[in-house]
C-alpha cells in the first residue's frame, strides 16, 4: 500500500474533505489551529547558518573561515579563510 | 509493515492505537470536546473506530477488522479523517518506528509530500511545554550541528558550545508564552458551554485547537500572542552584558523575528489580520462610495 506520488497531504478537514457515506465531518467546526510559527522559522534559520558553517568548513578546510561577506544582490558568497 | 493511513504512516503489529483525549464517541457520532465539533460516522466507520475506545495494539486491530471484511481503503480513509483532526495516538515500538522514519524518507525521496501525524496535548501549561519540546526535537541536533559548524564561521569554541543552550531556552520560554496567551484569550472568551482547548502538533508546527472566539479576541489574540513571544525573547537581550554570552541579543533579535513571522498570511495569526485589513479596507471603500 505505498503512497501513490501526487497525492494531496490531509493538512485540514473542510467542508466536503470526507465522502458522506463514510464520515460526514461537521462544517461548523473548523480544524485550522491558532499556529505558531517560530519553530518552523527556527528550524529554516539553523538550516541556514549550519550550512553556511559546512561551506566555510569545506571551503577553507577543518581551520574554518576568518569572515563570510553574503552579497544577496549578486547571490554570491565570499568565504575568507583563517 | 502497513500503511494505515497518509499522514499516519506505517504501522507494526507492536504498535498501540487509541483515540485521542476529548474524542467521546456516542452513538453514531463522534464529538471532540476541544471545539465543540460532531462527526456523523457510517456504520463501517464506527466499526474502525470502536475499537479504539481502549488502548489496542495493530496485532489485535487487525483482527478486529477482519471479522468486520472492511474494505482496505475505508479504513485508511477512516485513518486519514482520524488524523486530520488529530484524534489518533499511536504509541510505536522502536522497530516500529524505525520503518515509519525510513518509509517517511523514502517517500520525500519520491519527492512526495507528506506531513507528520497531528498529535493533540492537553490545554494547559504542561501539555504546552510537552507540545513545544516535541515540536523542538527535530531543532535539537540541527541546532547542535550548525553551533559546531559555526567554528568555521571563527566563532570560539566557548561561544560554540553555549549557543545551542541560550538558543533552545530563548525559543522555548517565547514560545510558551506566545502560545499561553493564545489559551488565555480562548478561555476568556469561552461562551457556549464547556469545550476543553488542546494544543495540536504537526512536526515542528504547533497550534490551539480550540471553539470559535467572537471576532475582537480572535484579532486581539492573533496580536498579543507574538507580541508576547517578541516581549520574552526581548528578555535575553540582557544576557549579553555576560562577557560570554555576548551573541545573546542576536538570539533575542532572531527569534523575536521568528515571532513576527506568525503575521505572515501563510499563517493562522496573520491570516485573521489580513482578513480583518481586508474587510475593514473593503467596508471604507464600500462607505465612501455610497458617500460619493
Amino acid at each position: 500500500m505505498a503512497v501513490r506520488p501526487g497525492q494531496v497531504p490531509l493538512k485540514t478537514i473542510r467542508r466536503g474533505d470526507m465522502d458522506g457515506s463514510l464520515i460526514m465531518v461537521d462544517p461548523m467546526q473548523r480544524y485550522e489551529t491558532k499556529e505558531a510559527a517560530v519553530i518552523v522559522a527556527a528550524l529554516a534559520w539553523v538550516i541556514i547558518v549550519g550550512s553556511t558553517g559546512i561551506a566555510a568548513i569545506i571551503i577553507c578546510g577543518w581551520k574554518g573561515a576568518k569572515s563570510i561577506e553574503l552579497d544577496w544582490k549578486n547571490a554570491k558568497a565570499t568565504f575568507k579563510c583563517r | 509493515m502497513y500503511s494505515i493511513g497518509y499522514n499516519a504512516g506505517l504501522i507494526s503489529d507492536g504498535d498501540v492505537l487509541s483515540l485521542a483525549q476529548g474524542l467521546i464517541l456516542k452513538g453514531g457520532n463522534l464529538y471532540d470536546s476541544a471545539n465543540g465539533a460532531r462527526h456523523r460516522l457510517s456504520r463501517s466507520a464506527r466499526y474502525v473506530i470502536v475499537p479504539l475506545i481502549q488502548p489496542i495494539s495493530w496485532q489485535d486491530m487487525r483482527k478486529v477488522l477482519q471479522q468486520k471484511f472492511l474494505p482496505t481503503e475505508s479504513i485508511r480513509r477512516v485513518f486519514n479523517f482520524l488524523d486530520g483532526i488529530g484524534g489518533l495516538v499511536i504509541k510505536r515500538s522502536w522497530t516500529g518506528l524505525v520503518a515509519d522514519q525510513y518509509y517517511r524518507i523514502n517517500v520525500k525521496l519520491h519527492l512526495v509530500s507528506i506531513n507528520k501525524p497531528a498529535i493533540r496535548y492537553s490545554g494547559d501549561i504542561r501539555g504546552g511545554i510537552r507540545a513545544i519540546t516535541a515540536g523542538m526535537n527535530s531543532l535539537v541536533g540541527l541546532m547542535i550541528l550548525s553551533a559546531f559548524f559555526g567554528y568555521g564561521a571563527n566563532i570560539s569554541l566557548a561561544t560554540v558550545l553555549l549557543i545551542p543552550p541560550v538558543f533552545y531556552l530563548c525559543l522555548l520560554l517565547s514560545t510558551l508564552c506566545h502560545e499561553m496567551v493564545h489559551l488565555y484569550m480562548v478561555n476568556n472568551s469561552r461562551k457556549w458551554g464547556l469545550y476543553i482547548p488542546v494544543f495540536l502538533r504537526r512536526g515542528a508546527r504547533i497550534g490551539v485547537l480550540h471553539r470559535g472566539m467572537d471576532e475582537v479576541a480572535e484579532l486581539s489574540s492573533a496580536f498579543l500572542g507574538p507580541i508576547v513571544g517578541v516581549a520574552m525573547a526581548s528578555c535575553f537581550i540582557c544576557l549579553s552584558l555576560i562577557d560570554q554570552l555576548w551573541f545573546s541579543w542576536l538570539i533575542a533579535v532572531s527569534v523575536a523575528i521568528f515571532h513576527l513571522i506568525s503575521w505572515l498570511p501563510n499563517f493562522s495569526d496573520g491570516q485573521i489580520i489580513w482578513q480583518a485589513i481586508k474587510e475593514r479596507v473593503y467596508a471604507t471603500a464600500s462607505k465612501n462610495k455610497i458617500n460619493y
